[in-house]
């Protein structure tokens, strides 16, 4: 496993990849529902894959002595890889952002959607889990040609941004979440947990079904 | 008696237009193998298979006598496979590729690498766009050959490299096969490379194989013979296999069987791509499309 991710990292995390990762600062605008900064995250996933058929990923792994679903494995990691390191970065400018823009701009901001909280963080992590379950067993259906998976879940991970922005917009949602008290605080380490435990879920589906495709073509 | 070290038991994979039937044969150690057969045969499909790149049918195939889908990494580790040459990541430096390769590798050899790199005159600070076709298909060689592979699986191995290139590499084959007992099976379509080093011949047609023997009995049926062409008036020509006149001088295939029939010409054994154009061609004269 380790020397499937060192490969990926070698050779498939280009510079465009490593930009995606660091909008993830995005999440320090002031007033800007933090939920899309991690948009960008997904394109970073998407356009890896493209980069990957050039260079003839697949058929470079596969000479080399693994499984054949392996090529998936080293996939996924990379994936969640990218994930990660999204929700790394973002972390210093999220703290930015709660423990001094927010307070600066004081009545300026209007808090009225998933603020800077565990609960985003479990929101995100399960959507990075979601995207890889809907785009990776997708692409593998046919690993040489992208553009419906890309679309397609793209398109979906864009929809769910938006309604998930939306939902916390509902004034009751919006207070309960970004509050730190009581009931709340314990709502929002369920909410972290929920979605660290649906990330390694989905990302066990999504290498699941991926390496099932795989396994089903022939390279 | 060499052990057996791989076996390829009724493959079948069936395409639309294509399919592979009942491919056997065993490969053993420390002897060179020509997989030969014209394009569409199913020789990169064979090879496939045997890797698990291209799922088979039906058919089984054995690695020391172990079950390659149930010991695959095991058997990728000893098995070095290669497809023409190296063609991946093009704006990578071979040093990058090849670092990553070695780390899959239990067995990889740095030295021999470094080794085989100053063999093959690479230079690995290159990127791998900037190789010749021929450098690509050394970098290749050099990658599946150092990590100690007990055989070499390799598919058009000297397409692209030049006649002093190609014999270095034959060269290298032959040392190996003998000094370490690395068994190789490699297909090409240029047959004489098989003349100067092949033991055996594993013939496919058409996905199905047509011939496997050791090249001495591959060539054993055929004479090679030749004369003034002014004398063919004067023999039954319909015993001349790839009847070939030019220049006042004719040559073709006779059967040793009938070589009584040919008094006072000369004969020599058969080179093995004029066994496979009789093998594929026969005297048939196909019509042009011109």
């Amino acid at each position: 496993m380790k020397n499937l991710l060192s490969k990926e990292l070698r050779l498939c995390l280009t510079p465009q990849v490593i930009t995606f990762i660091c909008l993830s600062a995005l999440i320090a605008i002031p007033s800007w529902p933090a939920l899309t900064s991690f948009i960008y995250t997904f394109l970073a996933i998407v356009v890896i894959f493209p980069v990957a058929i050039a260079n003839r990923d697949i058929e470079f792994t596969s000479l080399l002595p693994v499984r054949k679903v392996d090529i998936v494995k080293g996939k996924v990691l990379l994936a969640c890889f990218i994930e990660l390191c999204s929700i790394l970065v973002s972390i210093p400018f999220a703290l930015l952002k709660f423990f001094i823009i927010n307070p600066a701009l004081g009545e300026a901001i209007q808090f009225t959607d998933l603020g800077i909280n565990l609960v985003l963080y479990g929101i995100v992590l399960a959507m990075c889990g979601f995207f890889n379950l809907l785009f990776i067993p997708m692409y593998y259906k046919n690993p040489f040609k992208m553009a419906k998976s890309q679309f397609i879940s793209t398109f979906v991970i864009i929809i769910l941004t938006m309604v998930m922005t939306a939902i916390f917009m509902i004034d009751d949602a919006s207070a309960f979440v970004n509050s730190f008290s009581g009931l709340a605080l314990i709502i929002q380490f369920v909410s972290l947990g929920a979605g660290i435990a649906l990330f390694v879920l989905f990302n066990f589906l999504a290498f699941h079904f991926g390496a099932k495709k795989i396994k089903s073509i022939d390279l | 008696m060499p052990q057996t070290i791989l076996e390829v038991c009724n493959l079948n994979k069936n395409y639309a237009n294509f399919s592979l039937k009942d491919v056997s044969f065993s490969l053993k150690e420390g002897t060179i193998y020509g997989f030969i057969g014209r394009n569409g045969a199913g020789k990169t499909t064979t090879l496939k298979c045997i890797y698990n790149l291209v799922k088979s049918d039906s058919g089984e195939i054995f690695y020391l006598d172990e079950d390659i889908q149930k010991n695959e990494i095991k058997a990728k580790n000893e098995i070095g496979l290669l497809f023409g040459g190296v063609d991946y990541y093009p704006n990578q430096k071979a040093k990058t590729i090849a670092k990553v390769t070695s780390t899959f590798y239990e067995t990889w050899d740095e030295e021999l690498y470094l080794r085989l790199l100053k063999f093959f005159d690479l230079d690995q600070e290159k990127k791998i766009k900037e190789f010749s076709n021929g450098m690509k298909v050394k970098f290749g060689l050099a990658l599946a050959l150092s990590h100690g592979a007990k055989v070499l699986l390799l598919d058009e191995p000297t397409s692209g490299l030049d006649p002093v290139s190609r014999d270095e590499v034959l060269d290298y084959f032959l040392k190996i096969a003998q000094l370490k007992k690395t068994t190789i099976l490699f297909s090409t379509h240029v047959i004489s490379d098989l003349d100067k080093c092949a033991d055996e011949i594993i013939y496919i047609k058409e996905g199905q194989i047509y011939q496997n023997s050791s090249v001495s009995n591959f060539k054993s049926e055929y004479l090679h013979i030749e004369g003034a062409a002014e004398l063919l008036d004067k023999i039954d020509k319909n015993m001349i296999n790839r009847l070939f006149v030019h220049q006042g001088k004719f040559s073709g295939l006779i059967l040793k069987n009938n070589q009584s029939f040919f008094p006072n010409f000369t004969f020599k054994e058969p080179t093995l791509e004029e066994l496979m154009l009789n093998i594929e061609r026969g005297n048939e004269n196909e019509e042009s499309p011109f």
